[in-house]
């Protein structure tokens, strides 16, 4: 059960996740699922990032979407359960960071859809049976945040 | 049409899939589709484009970016992706195996909607989940427009596993192989040669063909086996024949070139093909092009590239005996072998005429890339 006051914060020790382009993308290494979530789904992962709670996440997606904020309280306490249950986050250790700036809102995310989160569970098994060749693992790889 | 041909692995990399899809992408493009090959860039010595007689290749390090473990590097080449779909104004994705590159088709999806024509060669593409649909096989098979089967056998195991789902959107499109270039000549009668043709690996069974020749060799002691092919069992492959015996008449010949396996094909009395897998089985379909009887095993595919009885000799897997009973038959019974070559000849050329291939996958196209225009313009209007 979340309870809507509860703070969360990704499980680094399991997960390597970022917000890119307003898309979370989200590994679990321990067996190399991959997740993503656009739209709603990146605004709620950025704001877990920031250890917020659940109803500060509702608050938030309400702001930023056309969409109340019952439903949207109860689509982001429903996404934290499915997110506990795969393991991507944990119960925040600590106090949150200041809110750099509040969400602003109409802020043109466009039509609001309930979060959802894209898994890949076959991920892992489908990169063991080709895995890369030697050599291409040092490539460095840049942030592509400012591409179009 | 402007077409993006997706595959995991590509030139210089050898295998039944690499050659097929160069030839198809070729053939394509003759008929006037705009084709380019994307795939995974495994070697950091080869350029990220590239053309290779002809046809347009990129590489992009799919799976440095997923084996990373890196979000951004993920969504690096994602962007590259959806920049390559965008710069190329692709109609339509031809996606060929399910693999875990797959995922910077779909994940690119938004930036630039192409429809996806996907082609199941079998193998180990189809790992079975129990109903799970969270896998990104099942998306891929939830968005692709149409599924194209190497085989009956391929499409029997994607519809068990995927229900209707793909039982309502696929078809059998068989991987046809041009005719050689070459005549077929007499088969040698007196001094044997047996022929195994394919990726060294435990799948294709040539350690069962290695203990069938030895059983053969003790009565035809002029017989020959070339195992041509490399990977990673040729040491063990290499020291079993040692070990049987058999060495010293036992031709390890290494890679073949996809053009010259039709000449050593000619040199071949029988062909072999022991695999444990095997969606399909085109060495048996060349074989009978040059009108090479063929001893193949009954898993999956082989069976629709081998007529038991009248193309050649159907075993079970994995039977070292009945595989070296069936390669008897054929060394007693001259007459028989030779009738079941020329009927391997009209076999492979009905079935498997690669003209018919690319006759079936431009009508794919077309109709696939018409739907969707279809779709769109419905949308469209239905929007208005």
């Amino acid at each position: 059960m979340i309870e809507p006051d509860g703070r969360w914060q990704p499980n680094d020790r399991e997960v390597s996740s970022k917000v890119i382009d307003g898309e979370a993308i989200i590994i679990r290494l321990s067996d190399g699922i991959y997740y993503s979530m656009d739209k709603a789904g990146g605004v709620v992962w950025g704001m877990i990032e920031e250890r917020r709670s659940g109803d500060e996440i509702a608050a938030a997606v309400a702001v930023q979407y056309d969409v109340s904020p019952d439903q949207a309280r109860d689509d982001v306490l429903r996404l934290l359960q499915e997110l506990v249950n795969e393991r991507l986050i944990v119960a925040a250790s600590d106090a949150p960071p200041p809110i750099a700036s509040p969400p602003s809102p109409a802020s043109g995310q466009g039509v609001y859809a309930p979060p959802r989160l894209n898994i890949y569970r076959d991920m892992g098994e489908l990169l063991a049976l080709d895995p890369p060749a030697p050599g291409l693992m040092d490539i460095t790889w840049t942030d592509s945040t400012n591409k179009s | 049409m402007r077409v993006l041909m997706w595959t995991e692995s590509f030139r210089p990399a050898i295998g039944g899939v690499e050659v097929f899809v160069e030839c198809l992408a070729r053939s394509l493009r003759e008929r006037g589709h705009d084709v380019t090959v994307v795939t995974n860039h495994r070697d950091p010595g080869l350029p990220d484009e590239d053309e290779l007689d002809g046809v347009p290749v990129v590489r992009v390090p799919f799976y440095a970016a997923l084996a990373s473990g890196r979000p951004e590097a993920i969504a690096h080449v994602r962007h590259q992706v959806a920049d390559l779909k965008r710069r190329l104004r692709i109609d339509l994705v031809h996606v060929h195996t399910m693999s875990a590159s797959v995922l910077f088709h779909l994940e690119s999806a938004r930036a630039w909607p192409a429809p996806a024509l996907l082609t199941m060669h079998g193998g180990p593409e189809l790992p079975h989940r129990g109903g799970e649909t969270a896998t990104l096989a099942h998306r891929l098979f939830e968005r692709a427009a149409w599924i194209c089967c190497c085989s009956r056998a391929v499409r029997a195991q994607l519809v068990a596993a995927e229900g209707p789902l793909a039982r309502d959107r696929s078809s059998v499109v068989y991987c046809g192989i041009k005719e050689p270039a070459i005549a077929p000549v007499p088969r040698p009668i007196a001094q044997p040669r047996l022929l195994c043709l394919g990726r060294l690996v435990d799948l294709k069974g040539f350690d069962v063909a290695l203990a069938a020749f030895a059983r053969v060799g003790a009565r035809w002691p002029a017989a020959r086996l070339i195992v041509a092919g490399d990977g990673p069992a040729r040491r063990q492959l290499e020291a079993q024949a040692v070990a049987l015996g058999v060495s010293g008449a036992v031709d390890f010949v290494g890679w073949v070139e996809a053009g010259k396996t039709a000449a050593l094909i000619n040199t071949a009395t029988a062909v072999i093909v022991p695999s444990r897998r095997e969606s399909l089985g085109l060495v048996a379909v060349e074989a009978g092009l040059l009108e090479r009887p063929v001893v193949a095993t009954s898993v999956e595919g082989l069976p629709e590239a081998v007529e038991h009885g009248v193309t050649g000799l159907l075993v079970a897997p994995d039977d070292s005996a009945v595989l070296a009973d069936a390669i008897g038959v054929l060394l007693e019974r001259p007459d028989m072998a030779d009738a079941m070559g020329r009927a391997g000849r009209r076999h492979a050329r009905a079935r498997f005429s690669w003209t018919r291939t690319v006759d079936e996958y431009d009508a794919r196209y077309r109709q696939v890339t018409e739907e969707t225009a279809h779709d769109r313009t419905g949308r469209t209007l239905a929007a208005e």
